[in-house]
């Protein structure tokens, strides 16, 4: 569930979750200190950052950093500490926000990854950047500015330590916490798989193939594939955009096929046997692929049948190699989609397809370069990459109509 | 400022509540500028500094109790940084044989007097501001929705969290950790363990009521604050003068 913010529009929105979390992990840095000073090592162990390093493990980088900015403050308004002047809460803000900001970007990217090596780096950047303000604004009012600094970084390595021991465990914890916060929109995906899997013996019964070929393969030549490419096909149905793909590819070319609808994937086994096709039954927000495994993603005739987009558009640029590109594809205008998605009713009754500005937005928050954004009457595209090396597709055409 | 500050130092009951939420914040705002601007190493600054410190204190009636305490941290923090004046000293022997604003003690000086000024002037406005003026006056001073929402959503949950940490402070010291040793050293192990996934466990439990209660679709603009009145135009039109004088100071032309 989305809140609603008052100027919100341009930042996109924020769940109640994300804002539960900011608020108890800002309570818990303005409280921890107070424990803290009962055995008085709250100076020495740095205790406001333990709540709000491990905060950035579970909600996006703007609401961590802006906590991370914002409670130091608060904290010295209420409490004295940290001192305004000199402008410890400032630099200490500025330190968090740099943290929390890198932590979690890098965890959108990568969510896997393990909580230490994280970690580790990111603690000793933010403590560089503390001490090399430290040193400046020493300079500055003239105290002894390398003395300052030293003592900074003295100070800072038992609460760097602190926080490497007990932050991954507690972070760690978000893997279970996501499950259970994504259990609704599993469920739904178990719905959706079934409508899926009940319709997959007559699938292509109700479609004119011929035509849909003939589209599909001057598509094809249109995004540009190259022979020898790795190309993961996202809800691939019965096999269609794949058949047409092998044509185009090279002995060297792979193409993995994925479908939440395992009936889906047996009717396309049962009709392609072609060593360069690798079938998998998987939801493409949980994608067990390596990082950078792919040079291009389709997604065909998919896209409004995932519920959480988001977290389906960064596992897709997790897979993504470096200048790999992504393409959201129908060989029809997104009207006649929605209608057609409407009449089935059911469990893809209310599976619209957004307009390709908001779906082009939605991946650049994500971190992806859109290219190209095409609404019309004959189809709809969508292609956007990630940033890297061996992008071949300068594009960056924007085109609406209807 | 919220229930947690009150709990922990008093309400302060000055003139200063008669303003709006916003003026007080302002005002408070302004007069921390205005502090961190005047110079320190002249008799006319320091005056400034403790007068406008003083004066905004006693206009927001501070509590006793709080101003003590706060005394008592600001010393315990700034003090020390009079140790450094040997160092200094040695750094740039020509500030011995000079005047107190140019001696070695005048950086820790500028330190010790700017800081207990920023740490009495955000006290005493953080005393002032009741539980929702905080949230009300944020709003109406236009500052961003999502700065105000994370504030809100903290200091509702500091005081939710407020009671929890008297207990565990309590059994801490029950236990002999209140003071350095071994059981001290125990209990810091393992109170961010035990502490932070409690923290964790109750965001989503409060992520989970929030959606519940229909929380998402509540629009913070709803918690209106009246506008400016005549007499927070007045004060805020004062309290930029007092800003215009620091700055005076600072640039000399004032002595």
């Amino acid at each position: 569930m989305d809140i609603v913010l008052p100027d919100a529009p341009a930042r996109g929105r924020w769940t109640a979750r994300d804002l539960a979390y900011c608020g108890a992990s800002g309570a818990a840095a303005l409280l921890l200190p107070v424990l803290f000073h009962l055995v008085r090592l709250g100076h020495v162990f740095m205790p406001m950052y333990l709540p709000l390093v491990t905060l950035a493990f579970f909600v996006p980088p703007p609401p961590a950093a802006l906590t991370a900015a914002v409670v130091p403050a608060l904290s010295a308004a209420l409490t004295g500490m940290p001192p305004l002047y000199p402008p410890v809460a400032l630099f200490m803000a500025l330190e968090l926000a740099f943290m929390a900001a890198l932590i979690a970007g890098v965890l959108r990217l990568r969510p896997q990854a393990d909580e230490r090596l994280v970690l580790l780096p990111v603690l000793c950047c933010g403590r560089a950047l503390y001490v090399a303000l430290v040193y400046a604004f020493s300079r500055l009012i003239g105290l002894p500015a390398g003395f300052m600094a030293g003592l900074s970084i003295l100070s800072g390595w038992p609460g760097i330590v602190l926080m490497l021991v007990v932050v991954p465990p507690v972070a760690r914890l978000r893997h279970g916490h996501r499950a259970a916060a994504q259990a609704p929109e599993r469920a739904a995906a178990a719905g959706k798989a079934a409508f899926f899997d009940g319709i997959a013996d007559e699938w292509d019964a109700r479609q004119d193939l011929q035509e849909l070929s003939g589209k599909l393969a001057r598509g094809i030549e249109e995004l540009g594939v190259r022979p020898d490419e790795k190309i993961l096909d996202v809800g691939c149905g019965t096999g269609n955009l794949t058949r047409a793909l092998l044509e185009r590819l090279s002995p060297e070319g792979r193409i993995t096929a994925v479908d939440i609808a395992p009936r889906m994937i047996a009717a396309a086994r049962r009709k392609i046997r072609d060593p360069r096709v690798e079938w998998r039954v998987a939801d493409v927000r949980d994608l067990a692929f390596p990082d950078s495994s792919f040079d291009r993603v389709i997604c065909f005739s998919a896209w409004p049948h995932i519920d959480d987009r988001e977290a389906a558009a960064a596992e897709i640029l997790r897979v993504l190699k470096p200048g790999g590109t992504l393409h959201i594809w129908h060989a029809a205008a997104r009207g006649r989609i929605n209608e057609i998605h409407a009449a089935a009713g059911g469990a893809i009754g209310r599976d619209l397809l957004p307009p390709a500005g908001e779906t082009a937005q939605l991946l650049a928050r994500c971190g992806l370069r859109v290219r190209a954004a095409i609404d019309d009457r004959e189809r709809y595209l969508v292609t956007a990459a990630r940033d890297g090396c061996g992008a071949d597709d300068p594009g960056g055409k924007v085109s609406t109509e209807g | 400022m919220a229930h947690f500050a009150h709990d922990l130092w008093g309400r302060g009951r000055g003139p200063a509540a008669a303003l709006t939420p916003q003026g007080r914040i302002l005002a408070g705002a302004l007069l921390v500028a205005a502090c961190m601007t005047a110079p320190a190493g002249s008799a006319a600054g320091t005056a400034f500094i403790a007068a406008v410190t003083l004066a905004w204190a006693v206009a927001c009636g501070i509590p006793r109790r709080a101003a003590g305490s706060f005394a008592l941290l600001g010393l315990a923090m700034f003090l020390p940084y009079f140790l450094l004046v040997p160092l200094l000293a040695m750094e740039r022997p020509d500030a011995a044989a000079q005047a107190f604003p140019a001696s070695a003690a005048g950086a820790p000086w500028d330190v010790f007097l700017h800081g207990m000024a920023g740490m009495f002037l955000a006290a005493a406005t953080a005393s002032s501001l009741g539980p929702s003026d905080l949230r009300r006056g944020l709003l109406a001073l236009r500052v961003p929705g999502a700065v105000t929402a994370i504030v809100v959503q903290v200091l509702h949950q500091t005081g939710e969290l407020l009671d929890e940490t008297r207990r565990l402070a309590a059994a801490c010291a029950v236990r002999g950790a209140a003071g350095r040793g071994k059981a001290a050293t125990a209990v810091l192990a393992a109170l961010p363990r035990v502490w932070l996934p409690r923290i964790i466990g109750r965001a989503e439990r409060v992520a989970a009521a929030m959606e519940l209660r229909g929380y998402a679709e509540t629009d913070l603009r709803v918690f209106g604050a009246p506008p400016l009145g005549a007499a927070d135009a007045a004060v805020v039109i004062a309290l930029a003068a007092v800003l215009a004088i620091a700055a005076a100071l600072r640039l000399g032309w004032i002595r």
